[in-house]
């Protein structure tokens, strides 16, 4: 008796999954329909950060910290156009207003940071670097991901790239 | 003398952003765009597309070939051959300059020397070929006014969640 009902729920757990595999196909796979029209690339906060600010966050601070400075100069100039193409792209994140967040995080420690680069100024450098780099995670804090900690790179994650000065 | 000029003029930048943090600044003061506007699509340009599409495809080649993983290095060839042409369509003309024309100048012939090393698996002829690959990214910097962007022969990954090794 015990082994016909255990065979019975078998047989009904089998066609449930038969069922739930077809009805499934399309309209329930969290990847989405291999038949729809390809649609364009449309990243957004995480997948911008992670292309356009963290990578020039850290090859400005290499750039910095090798005395680079007309690479320094350059890679400020990219990460602050990144922000305001990020601002662009994702105005508001989670309703919050991005180009102001990012200017309470970033405006003051830029502005230093420019300074340091165009005197050359080391010191300067790191001490403004360290404050963009505060900035950074003080805007992942309001946020709510204090999870996500930057911070100033001690070696560099571009092996093909040289960050040395000309001499 | 100077240490203390750029001390104060650092204090002054403080003093007047700390002043602008706290008087509300309007849309069209933010040097970051407005809260308010309509998303924008995104539209990446010549210094995100050569970090996010070239970069690191050639390091990954020059990785693959360093481990002569063929079969790797033939398909990061490909990519990055087919980043160019990516990088071509979505900005033909940088700065006035034609960039399809200045990455065929730059890359052609050691994309057609490194096809060659990659088939015949000849480890010496990939690395001298890499090597004016590297040197063709470099020659195209300073042709575009960015010397100081050096592009070199990656000595160990930058990709610490890929195998690189050939499978033995």
């Amino acid at each position: 008796m015990r082994r016909r009902a255990v065979i019975v729920v078998a047989l009904a757990a089998l066609a449930a999954s038969t069922m739930m595999f077809s009805v499934r196909a399309v309209a329930q796979n969290p990847f989405g329909d291999a038949d729809a029209e390809p649609a364009p690339f449309n990243p957004q906060m995480a997948a911008l950060m992670s292309m356009l600010i963290q990578p020039r966050h850290a090859k400005l601070g290499l750039a910095g910290k090798a005395e680079n400075w007309p690479l320094a100069g350059y890679m400020f100039k990219e990460l602050r156009q990144g922000l305001v193409v990020i601002s662009r792209a994702v105005p508001r994140w989670k309703g919050l207003p991005v180009p102001d967040l990012f200017d309470a995080a970033m405006t003051q420690p830029l502005a230093t940071l420019d300074f340091a680069i165009k005197a050359g100024e080391p010191r300067q450098f790191a001490e403004s670097y360290a404050r963009l780099t505060a900035g950074c995670n003080a805007c992942h804090g309001t946020t709510d991901h204090p999870f996500v900690v930057i911070k100033a790179p001690e070696e560099s994650a571009f092996p093909n790239q040289d960050f040395q000065p000309k001499r | 003398m100077r240490n203390r000029i750029i001390s104060a003029v650092l204090a002054a930048l403080a003093v007047g952003a700390a002043v602008a943090a706290v008087v509300p600044r309007s849309a069209a003061q933010n040097q970051f765009g407005d809260a308010d506007a309509e998303p924008a699509p995104f539209g990446p340009q010549m210094g995100a597309l050569m970090s996010m599409v070239i970069q690191p495809r050639h390091a990954k080649l020059g990785l693959a070939g360093k481990a002569q993983n063929w079969e790797l290095a033939a398909y990061s060839l490909k990519e990055l051959r087919q980043g160019f042409a990516v990088v071509a369509k979505a900005v033909p003309r940088w700065k006035g300059q034609p960039v399809p024309d200045l990455f065929d100048e730059a890359v052609s012939q050691p994309i057609t020397l490194l096809d060659f090393a990659i088939k015949l698996r000849f480890q010496k002829q990939f690395d001298e070929a890499y090597e004016s690959l590297t040197k063709g990214c470099n020659a195209c910097h300073a042709t575009t006014e960015h010397a100081f962007v050096v592009i070199k022969v990656p000595e160990v990954s930058n990709f610490p969640n890929q195998e690189f090794q050939p499978k033995p």
